[in-house]
């Protein structure tokens, strides 16, 4: 990300892959990339990116650019280099390179230093699924499906529908929907223009507050901004393991395998303990997701329980959190 | 060559990576398609050309 116009490259950058389909004056004609809590490629396909791609030339030939107010226009230059927290967070590298995550962790640390980071701010750049739209693998502008009692569902949204614009931007695909989105308030309302059987239908959805948070966001790179994690790394026991501690299959059961907070060190953790209980949490959890519950949930400073197997015993620490974060 | 490689051809003019003093070397991915890996200079390209931009941003972490 070095050097690169952030005013005109909007993003998701807790991704790892991310396109646009441009013409030769900074103007953009669709997005492509995008992801849910699924996984990192879940709606990055084949199929959906041939279409984008025939879409786009055609826009091309046309001179179709996108014009919405919610474009950006490039004309101000806003590199990552001028992120203030940037300048230290590459002093400690060697290799100078800028990640797509560093952008958006740097800027989360800058508001952090300006007291302005709320813990929400991480859930940037929602996707349909934060409205109860499923879109289809190969054409991402067609609901798939709607979810009961989702705003989608509730402002009538139905299965089969084709979103043509969402305010006054056109949409193509998943990338388009969700840069939409990022600029929809919370709580705020978001109006659709819908293909119906031939027909325009216009829907206006009521988005209630909290509405860009999801329920897994522990794939996100830039979570251990907005809270402490636990310092350790791990890796789920497998049924056999399990079976010889007398886990439950599906509790929490994590094998500490790397140990890198001082306050885990100081907790009495040690590699090689299991996990099965932390600050009264023991559903069954990945590593990203253990350390992201206190992330999310906890403030710099907490004490929280966590409980051990160690060699067939079972004990419980208490670990408390740094007062402030180390960078 | 199929319809759809030839589309993708068209296509895939430049992935965006800008000239900065102390940037990285670029890490070019092998393959079938010449990717441009400075983004004015794609710019560039597609206006003498006449073709549109696939701008790619990935990251390796």
């Amino acid at each position: 990300m070095n050097g690169i116009n952030l005013d005109l490259f909007q993003f998701e950058f807790d991704l790892t892959w991310m396109s646009f389909f441009m013409d030769a004056e900074n103007r953009i004609y669709t997005r492509y990339g995008g992801r849910d809590d699924s996984s990192p490629e879940s709606h990055l396909n084949r199929d959906s990116l041939l279409a984008t791609m025939r879409s786009a030339l055609s826009l091309h030939k046309l001179q179709d650019v996108l014009t919405s107010r919610l474009e950006p226009t490039g004309r101000t230059v806003r590199t990552p280099e001028q992120i203030p927290t940037m300048r230290a967070m590459l002093a400690k590298r060697k290799n100078k390179c800028i990640h797509c995550h560093d952008v958006k962790v740097a800027s989360l640390r800058h508001l952090r230093n300006q007291d302005k980071l709320k813990r929400h701010m991480v859930f940037t750049y929602p996707t349909p699924a934060n409205l109860g739209i499923t879109v289809a693998s190969d054409r991402q502008s067609v609901v798939r499906d709607v979810k009961p009692g989702t705003p989608a569902a509730r402002a009538g949204v139905r299965r089969g529908d084709r979103i043509v614009r969402a305010e006054d931007h056109r949409v193509l695909t998943l990338g388009d929907l969700s840069h939409v989105l990022e600029k929809t308030p919370d709580p705020g309302r978001l109006s659709l223009e819908l293909r119906r059987n031939g027909r325009a239908v216009p829907v206006r959805l009521d988005l209630p507050a909290g509405w860009r948070k999801s329920s897994d966001p522990s794939w996100r790179e830039s979570l251990h901004v907005v809270g402490p994690g636990c310092g350790l790394w791990g890796r789920r026991l497998n049924a056999n393991e399990r079976r010889r501690l007398k886990l439950d299959p599906g509790k929490l059961a994590l094998k500490v395998t790397y140990i890198w907070g001082p306050h885990t060190r100081k907790a009495g953790i040690r590699v090689g303990d299991v996990i099965v209980r932390l600050d009264g949490q023991a559903r069954d959890m990945t590593i990203k997701q253990l350390n992201a519950h206190p992330m999310l949930n906890k403030a710099w400073g907490d004490t929280i329980p966590v409980v051990l197997r160690r060699k067939g015993r079972k004990l419980t620490v208490q670990m408390t959190f740094p007062q402030q974060p180390a960078d | 060559m199929s319809r759809t490689a030839l589309l993708a051809a068209a296509m895939l003019a430049t992935t965006a990576v800008p000239s900065m003093a102390q940037t990285p070397p670029v890490q070019k991915l092998d393959g079938l398609v010449n990717w441009v890996y400075d983004y004015e200079q794609g710019r560039k390209l597609a206006g003498q050309t006449g073709k549109p931009m696939f701008v790619v941003f990935r990251c390796e972490r």
